[in-house]
């Protein structure tokens, strides 16, 4: 056997008992937890998947059947209850399967006795639906056998057999990456801390120590905690810098896609953020950059004419004070025409008193206004419909607030301010 | 000699991928058995290439795309999806693959796939 079937068979084999563990042995319905529900999806998945490669289409289709009943369980929050009629058929459909995993394995038999698994699991999911459980609203079709779709075109007799759930995702916010000295950093302190009491709670004589020393040990652990405290927190900074450098090929692409030309700079200090704060103000300064490039910077010729170096500036800067960082996006472009967002809001009736009424400073500040920028931007850069409103929204959620200064004819800065 | 990541919950599957592909060629640099891990890969190594399967445990693939084409507009990932999944093929498009492959594929049309990027 050679090693790839070796690994196919020993992997299978895993993920087979792996299913069969969590349904075995249980004798009345039971809760099958949201995480259990999703590993035993993945888990036949991927027997599909694996079986499909090599070739096993029985396999492959008695497993896509399994997967079936599996999937409409993976839209509940709580867990799904699963009754003993359940839990005895994945059990008996794993055994068959152990079998069965080398396709020389399958005869006529066999392929009959995937059929009646099939029928089975058939049986199940139609009680399931008359019964009301909630989230099976699928169509059951027959299972089409996997020799209709080797080639890659996606079967669309298949595609009824299943309705459209969002896979388990979590997204980056809820992870970080961390710098790997900072971790052992932490995990030392951590463990000076475990051992230190440790050492106070195993040690018979701890009571007899004097007071004194017995102060100094606790006081030196209480330090240790403190500074575990803070590394921590310093673990979840990134800097700032990484992510202005992509920025940079950003801006770079959507010029090149805009026909303008454009010099990126990024200046001020080096400043490290939470990283949940930079996921969220990467969005915001995506925007704005592309607002600069889109709106701002005006093509080569007319800078030419207007005696503006053809190529336009877009300049990042970070600068942090006390009590804030200070991230402003700026351009050397068109700048904002107050008269001509007076005019524009005014016809979108956003206006709450007459235009004449307005200062230069608050007619710019107009463009925030949600509803104001109503072309709607195609963006193959993050297909998010962000508009400056949301970009408000966005950093005002978080305790900041973006302001913008511009001189016509001259540019335009965007300036995003948010609390430490 | 392009440099491909490969993300794939299952270990077979990796090998797989990994030894069609060094038969053509290409340098697997790493592989991840999740997209969380994947996107951390993509971070640290910045390869030409991305292979990633949809359905995996920690971060599915159409979430660690998003994230890696938010780390680089310009990166190249080809999603392996399963028969059964055409509605996340759209996602994956909209999100920025340069292509997919669907399980089970043949040599052939998976080297095709990545021949076109």
């Amino acid at each position: 056997m050679d090693l790839l079937t070796e690994l196919y068979i020993k992997e299978t084999t895993q993920l087979i008992e792996s299913l069969e563990n969590k349904l075995s042995g249980q004798l009345s319905p039971f809760l099958m937890s949201v995480d259990d529900i999703h590993q035993c999806f993945r888990n036949v998945h991927t027997i599909k998947s694996s079986a499909a490669m090599m070739q096993n289409e029985t396999v492959a289709t008695l497993a896509h059947t399994l997967e079936d009943l599996f999937e409409p369980m993976r839209s509940s929050q709580k867990g799904h209850f699963v009754d003993q009629g359940f839990a005895e058929l994945v059990v008996r459909i794993s055994s068959w399967l152990k079998k069965h995993l080398l396709p020389e394995t399958i005869d006529g038999r066999s392929t009959q006795e995937a059929a009646n698994l099939i029928q089975d699991i058939q049986q199940i999911r139609m009680e399931w639906t008359s019964s009301q459980q909630p989230t099976t609203t699928a169509v059951i079709d027959p299972p089409v056998p996997f020799a209709n779709v080797s080639t890659p075109s996606l079967n669309p007799s298949l595609s009824s057999a299943r309705t459209p759930s969002k896979p388990s995702s979590k997204s980056l916010s809820n992870y970080i990456l961390v710098n790997s000295a900072r971790l052992a950093n932490l995990i030392e302190r951590s463990e000076q801390i475990a051992s230190a009491c440790a050492e106070l709670e195993n040690n018979p004589n701890a009571f007899c120590l004097s007071p004194l020393s017995f102060l100094d040990k606790i006081r030196q652990i209480h330090d240790w905690c403190s500074q575990l405290s803070i590394s921590t927190r310093e673990i979840q900074r990134v800097p700032l810098n990484e992510t202005v450098v992509n920025l940079n090929r950003l801006a770079d692409d959507v010029a090149a896609m805009l026909g303008k030309k454009i010099a990126f700079a990024s200046t001020g200090d080096e400043v490290e953020l939470g990283s949940h704060m930079l996921n969220h103000i990467a969005d915001s300064l995506i925007h704005l950059i592309r607002n600069a490039i889109d709106h701002g910077i005006e093509y080569p010729k007319e800078r030419h004419q207007l005696g503006k170096p053809e190529i336009g500036r877009l300049t990042i800067d970070v600068r942090q004070t006390l009590f804030s960082i200070l991230i402003s996006v700026e351009d050397d472009g068109r700048g904002l025409d107050p008269a001509l967002i007076l005019l524009k809001a005014e016809q979108l009736s956003l206006l709450d008193r007459p235009a004449s009424r307005y200062l230069e400073t608050e007619a710019i500040d107009l463009v925030f206004t949600p509803g104001f920028s109503t072309k709607s931007e195609i963006s193959s850069l993050s297909g998010r419909g962000v508009g400056l409103d949301v970009v408000k929204d966005l950093i005002q959620s978080m305790g900041g607030q973006v302001r913008v200064e511009s001189m016509l004819g001259q540019g335009t800065r965007f300036t995003l301010e948010i609390p430490k | 000699m392009k440099k491909v990541l490969i993300v794939d919950d299952s270990a077979f599957m990796r090998v797989t991928i990994r030894s069609i592909l060094e038969k053509s060629g290409y340098t697997v640099v790493a592989e991840a058995e999740n997209g969380w891990l994947g996107v951390n890969r993509y971070f640290e190594l910045k390869p030409d290439i991305v292979t990633m399967d949809i359905t995996m445990p920690e971060m599915d693939g159409i979430t660690s795309l998003k994230e890696i084409m938010r780390l680089n507009s310009k990166a190249n990932v080809i999603m392996l999806t399963a028969v059964g999944q055409q509605h996340v093929v759209k996602d994956a498009i909209v999100s920025g693959a340069r292509g997919f492959v669907v399980k089970p594929f043949k040599e052939e049309t998976f080297l095709s796939a990545l021949a076109r990027i």
